[in-house]
């Protein structure tokens, strides 16, 4: 009855993991994803919407992501520390890391996958391949030969 | 916890090459978006971290993807940077200037082997889509090379009587190795398919461009040597019009004649794709009195639509920047693929335009970027 226009501020959508943790979110923050807004529009509002790719653990670092980015959207320093947090995160965990590009990716969140995007870009800026490897555990799968002769062609960008 | 990192540590014994990165195992378009917020030499070292790495970077898709960075290219660089080049004596290195990150990026073309003992300088004069067209000098040979996967080939000795002082190169399909070569009244096309053509072009011409098998270029009607210029757009169909009478008048309707003797110093210059930009200073009788070129008011960039022989102002650059020309009697406005740059022989810096977003800006590194000549389009996959 009442148009929800009026209450979005207050409104509470349900969701549930793949590993099925239930989750309550104010309605501005699920809305950040285009994935939920999409179903919200084909009318499953009422029911708990299933998120069949995302685990609970990794859904708690996209809230609190959603939140920090909602919060800081004019602040300068937020969004740069929000934004040197990648490395810290690449560091000790890339699985997590990995985990939680692609729930943004499926729950197609636009903000954070610009800034999770950015996080590996800036881990990968200035990093030797070998320092790369390491610290991602990227194993070199090139026979010596083939390094060589890459080293030799891209020489000038490793000056 | 501690039994899970036994585990693992158990199992990275036993099959190393199971504990694949995580990083790996992203998808690929969005491994490429991150990608592409990288910069140019940081997408060239990591292709060798892995060969997943390599595959993405050199994808056809991922080229398309990134956004694409004109660079800045000074033919001859200062005494200074000669001196201090690493590489091979006997190579001249031009420079290439990024005018985003503002930095210059080493791109030595060393790999381009001298034929001869005698020192070549190499002279970049045009380039295409991701190659570089070079200019080998004494032995006057046309060159054509890729400097970021560092290939090249050779594609035509002009022999001397040509003179790169006197010469204007402009290329077109890079798989059919097109090029012309522009001295004085004669002129010389060269194609693989086609062979060596030579001719004399019927009037003085200037900034001739190569637009998909179609010549155009500025032709001087007057025929008068006192300074006057009248300056009209001509074409001709390539290969088989490139003849002296062949050449055809495009702007036959008066109102094009009166926008082409509306602009002073004019230049034609590839935009995006097919389309065509025409850039010149804007000849006013209101301009103040301290205006660079006395009569001129500003740049203006306009669009060109030769099929239907339409025009539409693109640009015009801000008067504050226009100032900054004010001593200048010369400008020389070059670019393409939606970029057009603009320098004035007194200017002390160079102004760009993009026409994706009709951005005006100047390029900050005032010391050697006025003497930039052209815009090369970096590419990686591009093959000579």
């Amino acid at each position: 009855m009442a148009s929800t226009s009026n209450s979005t501020s207050s409104k509470i959508i349900t969701l549930r993991s793949s590993d099925g943790e239930v989750f309550e979110v104010e309605e501005s923050v699920a809305l950040e994803s285009n994935l939920i807004r999409r179903m919200m529009e084909d009318d499953c509002a009422n029911n708990i919407i299933p998120l069949p790719n995302v685990t609970a653990p990794i859904f708690y670092l996209v809230i609190e992501h959603c939140k920090k980015h909602a919060e800081m959207k004019d602040n300068k320093e937020k969004k740069k520390e929000l934004r040197s947090q990648g490395e810290e995160l690449l560091k000790s965990d890339p699985h997590t890391y990995s985990n939680l590009m692609e729930a943004v990716n499926y729950l197609d969140i636009k903000s954070l996958m610009d800034l999770t995007a950015q996080w590996l870009a800036d881990f990968l800026k200035g990093k030797s391949p070998r320092l790369i490897r390491e610290l991602l555990k990227i194993k070199n799968d090139f026979t010596p030969e083939e390094e060589a002769e890459i080293l030799e062609r891209n020489r000038w960008a490793f000056d | 916890m501690e039994p899970k990192r036994a585990s693992e540590s158990a199992l990275q014994l036993v099959h190393p090459s199971s504990t694949l990165s995580p990083i790996l195992e992203l998808p690929f378009d969005l491994l490429f978006t991150i990608f592409s917020l990288l910069p140019l030499p940081e997408i060239i070292l990591c292709r060798s971290v892995c060969r997943l790495f390599l595959q993405a970077l050199t994808s056809l898709s991922f080229l398309r993807l990134r956004p694409r960075v004109p660079l800045l290219i000074v033919p001859y660089p200062p005494i200074h940077y000669l001196y201090h080049s690493s590489s091979s004596s006997s190579v001249v290195l031009p420079l290439f200037f990024d005018p985003f990150l503002n930095q210059w990026v080493r791109l030595p073309l060393d790999f381009i082997t001298p034929f001869q003992s005698t020192k070549i300088t190499l002279v970049p004069v045009a380039s295409s889509s991701g190659l570089l067209y070079l200019w080998s000098y004494p032995d006057n040979t046309l060159i054509v090379c890729n400097p970021i996967t560092r290939r090249f080939r050779v594609l035509l000795t002009l022999g001397c009587s040509w003179s790169l002082h006197k010469a204007t190169v402009i290329v077109g399909s890079a798989s059919d190795g097109e090029v012309i070569v522009f001295h004085g009244l004669s002129a010389l096309y060269y194609s693989r398919t086609a062979g060596r053509i030579f001719t004399y072009v019927p009037y003085k011409c200037r900034s001739p461009i190569l637009v998909s098998k179609t010549l155009f270029a500025l032709c001087d009607i007057s025929q008068s040597n006192r300074g006057e210029s009248r300056w009209r757009i001509f074409l001709c169909n390539l290969p088989h019009q490139f003849r002296i009478r062949a050449w055809e008048r495009v702007d036959k309707k008066y109102e094009w004649e009166s926008l082409l003797d509306s602009l002073e110093q004019p230049y034609l210059i590839h935009g995006r794709a097919n389309e065509i930009l025409m850039v010149g200073a804007l000849k006013s009788n209101t301009a103040a009195a301290s205006s660079p070129f006395p009569l001129c008011s500003t740049f203006l960039i306009i669009r060109l639509d030769l099929e239907r022989l339409e025009w539409k102002e693109a640009g015009r650059m801000p008067l504050e920047m226009f100032k900054c020309f004010k001593d200048s009697f010369m400008f020389k406005a070059f670019g393409g693929w939606g970029w057009v740059c603009f320098r004035g022989n007194l200017a002390p810096r160079l102004a760009m335009w993009s026409s994706s977003s009709s951005d005006w800006r100047w390029v900050n590194d005032g010391l050697n970027t006025r003497h930039c000549k052209f815009v090369f389009d970096a590419m990686l996959t591009y093959v000579p």
